[in-house]
């Protein structure tokens, strides 16, 4: 099929695009990579009357670093580049990481890292990512600039706290604290596809070898990421043994998500079990690259 | 010439050109993506199609209002069943299939068509079915063959569910089951599985000014398109012209109509050019798929591992027309036992209608689906016994003298243990002794590899008592070239290259003097389906016969103007040499004219006879034969699994073209493998929730693993160089072997395909690895 008709408007400036979304609002949607938003439109799931090409903003293409330490990504740059990007290697790790896991090259060649952000799937990386690294982004419109921390931005369901009127134009990560360690880890039915369930980690180590920092996030697991928050203050002045991740994991999948969602690619009980595995093996991974053993 | 260059040509001896790797003609242009198919063609006035689809599984059609549709600018014909000319049903073996569904009559699957619009623009065409008033009283769907079985199930068509009861019988089973020292029993279930060629369907229907229609399409079966076009049209087969066109891929998916009668009956009634072209989502709704079938084994060995008795019991899912279930479930039947020689056997095959999209032909041809489920048992026979599995196989497998489940003496060309052999050695050269052992990876103990084996066979041809011919044409120009002309189908198989290799040996002519014209049902005479492995063997033949004919025609002609005998007559690098003369063959060609003789050939090659099922003796006229086996590792942790190496060995009698086999064999593979691990034509009470191909995984290429492939060549006596089929035993083992090595690996017997990435998980847990 191919979608009903639309406007179509490819504004020059952030302000040009900004003016355009105040004028149509709830009626517009936002071309970035068109990844997600194409096959929407084409199977008529959405049928927007407006569409705004954010694809000839220069502006918002960029990945610089930020004062702190951390980095600044422009919401138009293609997965590619932030893949291939040295800074991002370099300081933030853990996308750098995540880039491959998204999808296929062709997909990555084309698709934005702020679209993904603010497409919000649940079975995207990226919005995990963000949640982990404690991230947040900046949302423009035409009555000015706002920043929106990341636990504050992910609503639900491809719902976030962009509001009608406003665009994603910066997604930003903080530098990773000293003795930091970090893993992403998915399964998917054949690479490339929608993960079955994901999860990103950060961890940090005090002098002593303790853990004095967690964070565990999970995706393709119900609305949105979903961080396991009784799991990582289980790990808090713990040694990182291989018994106390395991029971982290365990807390994970019964306490925190114990009813992963269930659709034709997995059922809750195979999702519960990944919850488990792939907790235990990111925090394992993350814990080794803080510098304590697991 | 010289005299140096005609003592060159004196005296070489001729080189053989079959066995050579000879790149495929398309090749290159395939590679630059020059190569042009249906959708390229754009002819004059040409108008666009579009085809409303029931989206309702069962339903009793009450009204169709098209007023609306029609009145749409840009549209110029809407029709309805009340609108064809001639037979409103279709099929290759049993006309079931109505073209389009009338008022009062029945919708069976979501696919089945009640309106067709051609207008100015496909997207006017799409509007207008929006514009189509539809109404329907929905009726109880049935959604798999056993439920369709049961005697409270509503009928489908006029003679119930069961389109056919298929038997195989041989000995006696309770004297097999008696004298088993092991009885196992077990049920398997494979999926519906789609072929994902990818050239979507197109036809392009035009009418001509002398009254004719052509149609030009991507089929594997032109004959049968011009006939079924003809017969819904109300016209003599004549009057339509099929000019097939370069396929993107079929798999069996392009032998059934699709689209070819809605373009024509379009163009009819327009007068115009008419395209049907389906989209992906249009293509995995409507046309036939691979049958999903469930097959219960049970299986007798005494303690040596000889087996005593295998009985089997199928239900294949026909889907809610006939296409060619009967056939397919015939071979998944007679082939239930395996590749292996057992004294007394039984099976029985319910063929039954669901409203589930129609299933079909699809590589393998049933055989695939019966395979998984025997050589899965025949590994657990062999741990239950403990006996190696390649050993057990190899005390069962067929050879020649062996006589098949279905009475059949196999005298000859019977290089399954050959197979099994050199798989096997080649499997232990690189495994050491033990490949079936599950071997952890030292610190990561939850990544387990271990290898798999399984074994086939499939027939090569029609068989059955069905008559397999070809016709084929050579003729030789008075520019020197030769061509051949036949109607089957070249679908990416090669059989264009195999076809003017074989002219080019026959006349030991150069490769590039010798063309080919494929699938025009005015131009070329009929070579039969292009099904079933049979085109190298049966077409193959047939070309062959007419080169050697004409060629035998050229040295009469040759001898009497030159006054030799016949013997002394020789043709070398597209020269003819006789008594010190040299001809180029074009001379030749014009010499026989003016004696009145016409340079060309035309045979009808019959295969050799086979006889129907239940009858005894020959059923099929050559069988290939085939081992693999997989290396696999799987994660115990996340059911994840990775293809590492497959080993591929079969036996085609002779190898042609070895560059041709490699594709066929990785193909195949890749095929089997996604069979195995990762395809499923998902349905939720007939409706598909796989409607496009994100939501149906092919296997991709990080999924592909190191293919060793392996020759072996029992010839044919009556195959072409001692040739049989390829196209479909390559893929068939490959499904068996990567599950015995899950097994391996996990402990997890797969009894369900695609495997279960959280059975494996799961299951695999508690394990300890």
């Amino acid at each position: 099929m191919k979608p009903p008709s639309f406007k179509y408007h490819a504004p020059r400036s952030v302000e040009e695009a900004a003016g355009l979304l105040a004028e149509h609002g709830y009626d517009a949607k936002l071309l970035a990579g068109g990844q997600s938003l194409i096959p929407t439109m084409n199977f008529r799931l959405a049928q927007p009357a407006v569409l705004i090409d954010l694809n000839r903003i220069p502006e918002l293409a960029y990945i610089h670093p930020a004062g702190d330490g951390g980095v600044r990504i422009g919401a138009m740059s293609r997965h590619v580049q932030v893949e291939k990007s040295d800074l991002i290697a370099q300081a933030a790790p853990l996308i750098h990481e995540t880039m491959p896991l998204i999808a296929h090259p062709q997909i990555r060649n084309r698709g934005t890292f702020g679209g993904s952000i603010a497409h919000a799937d649940p079975a995207s990386e990226l919005p995990a990512a963000l949640l982990t690294l404690g991230g947040r982004v900046q949302a423009r419109g035409a009555k000015g600039a706002r920043w929106i921390e990341a636990d504050e931005f992910f609503l639900g369901l491809f719902t976030t706290a962009l509001q009608p009127d406003e665009l994603l134009a910066e997604v930003r990560f903080p530098a990773l604290p000293a003795r930091a360690g970090f893993a992403a880890r998915e399964v998917a039915r054949r690479h490339g596809d929608y993960a079955l369930v994901g999860v990103m980690a950060l961890v940090g180590l005090d002098a002593g070898g303790a853990c004095n920092l967690a964070r565990l996030t999970y995706f393709s697991v119900g609305d949105g990421p979903t961080p396991a928050p009784q799991a990582a203050a289980a790990l808090i002045g713990q040694r990182p043994t291989s018994e106390a991740l395991a029971a982290a994991a365990e807390l994970a999948a019964s306490a925190d998500i114990p009813e992963p969602v269930a659709d034709i690619h997995a059922t809750a009980a195979f999702r519960r079990h990944l919850i488990k595995a792939l907790g235990k093996q990111a925090l394992q991974q993350a814990f080794i690259r803080a510098g304590g053993a697991a | 010439m010289n005299d140096a260059v005609k003592d060159a040509v004196k005296n070489r001896q001729p080189a053989s050109l079959i066995g050579q790797r000879i790149t495929k003609l398309d090749a290159p242009e395939k590679a630059a993506g020059k190569t042009r198919y249906v959708h390229d063609i754009h002819l004059p006035g040409q108008l666009h199609a579009a085809i409303l689809r029931s989206a309702h599984v069962h339903a009793v059609i009450k009204r169709i209002d098209v007023s609306r549709a029609r009145a749409l600018p840009g549209v110029h014909a809407v029709l309805t069943a009340a609108d064809i000319p001639g037979e409103h049903t279709h099929g290759i073996v049993i006309p079931d299939w109505p073209s389009l569904i009338g008022v009062g009559e029945r919708v069976r699957y979501v696919g089945d068509a009640l309106a067709i619009v051609a207008a100015e623009t496909r997207e006017q065409a799409t509007a207008a079915l929006d514009l189509i008033e539809v109404a329907l009283e929905p009726q109880p769907v049935i959604a798999d063959p056993v439920q369709a079985r049961q005697i409270d199930s509503p009928s489908l068509h006029e003679n119930g569910n069961l389109l056919k009861h298929i038997k195989v019988r041989k000995g006696d089973m309770a004297q097999g089951f008696a004298e088993a020292d092991l009885i196992l029993e077990r049920t398997f279930h494979t999926a519906t599985t789609d072929h994902a060629f990818l050239e979507p369907e197109c036809s392009i229907a035009q009418p001509t000014a002398d009254g004719r229609l052509y149609l030009y399409v991507g089929s594997q079966i032109p004959y049968a398109d011009r006939n079924q076009v003809a017969r819904a049209l109300g016209w003599p087969d004549e009057r339509v012209r099929v000019v097939g066109q370069l396929m993107g891929g079929g798999f069996g998916g392009k032998e059934d109509i699709a689209g070819q009668i809605h373009a024509a009956l379009l163009a009819q009634a327009t007068g115009r050019p008419v395209k049907l072209l389906y989209d992906r989502h249009e293509s995995l709704i409507a046309h036939p798929k691979r049958h999903a079938t469930q097959i219960r084994v049970k299986m007798g060995a005494r303690r040596d591992g000889r087996l005593t008795a295998v009985q089997t019991e199928l239900y294949g899912d026909a889907g809610a027309y006939a296409s060619l279930s009967d056939k397919v479930m015939t071979r998944a039947t007679t082939h239930s036992a395996g590749p292996y020689e057992t004294p007394h056997a039984r099976a029985d095959c319910y063929a039954m209608y669901t409203n589930n999209p129609p299933s079909g032909a699809f590589r393998g041809f049933g055989v695939t689906q019966s395979a998984f489920a025997v050589e899965s048992m025949i590994d657990e026979l062999a741990e239950q016994l403990g006996i190696d599995p390649v050993e057990l196989r190899r005390r069962n497998a067929l050879r020649v003298g062996s006589v098949t489940n279905t009475g059949q003496l196999l005298h000859e060309s019977v290089g399954l243990l050959e197979c099994i052999d050199r798989v096997d050695s080649e499997m232990r050269r690189r495994a050491g002794n033990d490949p079936f052992r599950a071997r952890p990876t030292p610190g990561q103990e939850h990544r387990v590899r271990a290898w798999g084996f399984a074994a086939a066979y499939k027939n090569t041809g029609l068989g059955g008592g069905a008559p397999d011919r070809a016709q084929a044409e050579v003729e030789l120009y008075e520019d020197g070239a030769l061509e051949a002309r036949v109607s089957s189908a070249e679908l990416g198989q090669g059989l264009v290259t195999v076809l003017q290799m074989i002219v080019a040996e026959e006349f030991q002519a150069p490769l590039d003097q010798v063309r080919v014209l494929v699938m025009d049902t005015d131009l070329t005479p009929d070579g039969g389906p292009t099904t079933a492995s049979r085109q190298t063997f049966v077409t193959g033949n047939a070309v062959l016969q007419a080169a050697r004919t004409l060629r035998e025609g050229l040295v009469r002609v040759l001898a009497e103007r030159f006054d030799a005998p016949p013997s002394q007559i020789r043709f070398v690098e597209g020269l003819a040499l006789v008594n010190g003369h040299t001809a180029p063959l074009g001379e030749v060609a014009a010499i026989m004219k003016s004696e009145g003789h016409s340079p060309r050939a035309l045979v009808e090659y019959w295969a050799p006879a086979t006889q129907p099922l239940g009858a005894g003796g020959d059923m099929h006229f050559a069988y290939s034969f085939a081992a693999q086996a997989a290396e696999i590792e799987v994660n115990t942790r996340t059911g994840e699994v990775q293809v590492l190496t497959l080993i591929a060995a079969t036996d085609v009698g002779k190898v042609l073209n070895p560059l041709g086999l490699l594709g066929q064999v990785e193909g195949g593979v890749m095929m089997g493998l996604g069979n195995a691990l990762t395809e499923h034509f998902i349905l939720e009470q007939g409706v598909p929730f796989s409607d496009r191909l994100a939501r149906y995984r092919i296997p991709n290429i990080t999924q592909t693993p190191e293919i060793v492939v392996l020759h072996v060549e029992h010839p044919a006596s009556t195959g072409p160089y001692g040739a049989k089929g390829v196209g479909e035993i390559v893929s068939i083992p490959t499904t068996p072997a990567i599950t015995n090595a899950i097994t391996h690996a996990t402990g997890v017997r797969i009894t369900r395909l695609p495997v279960d990435q959280e059975e494996i998980a799961l299951r695999g847990e508690g394990r300890g690895r």
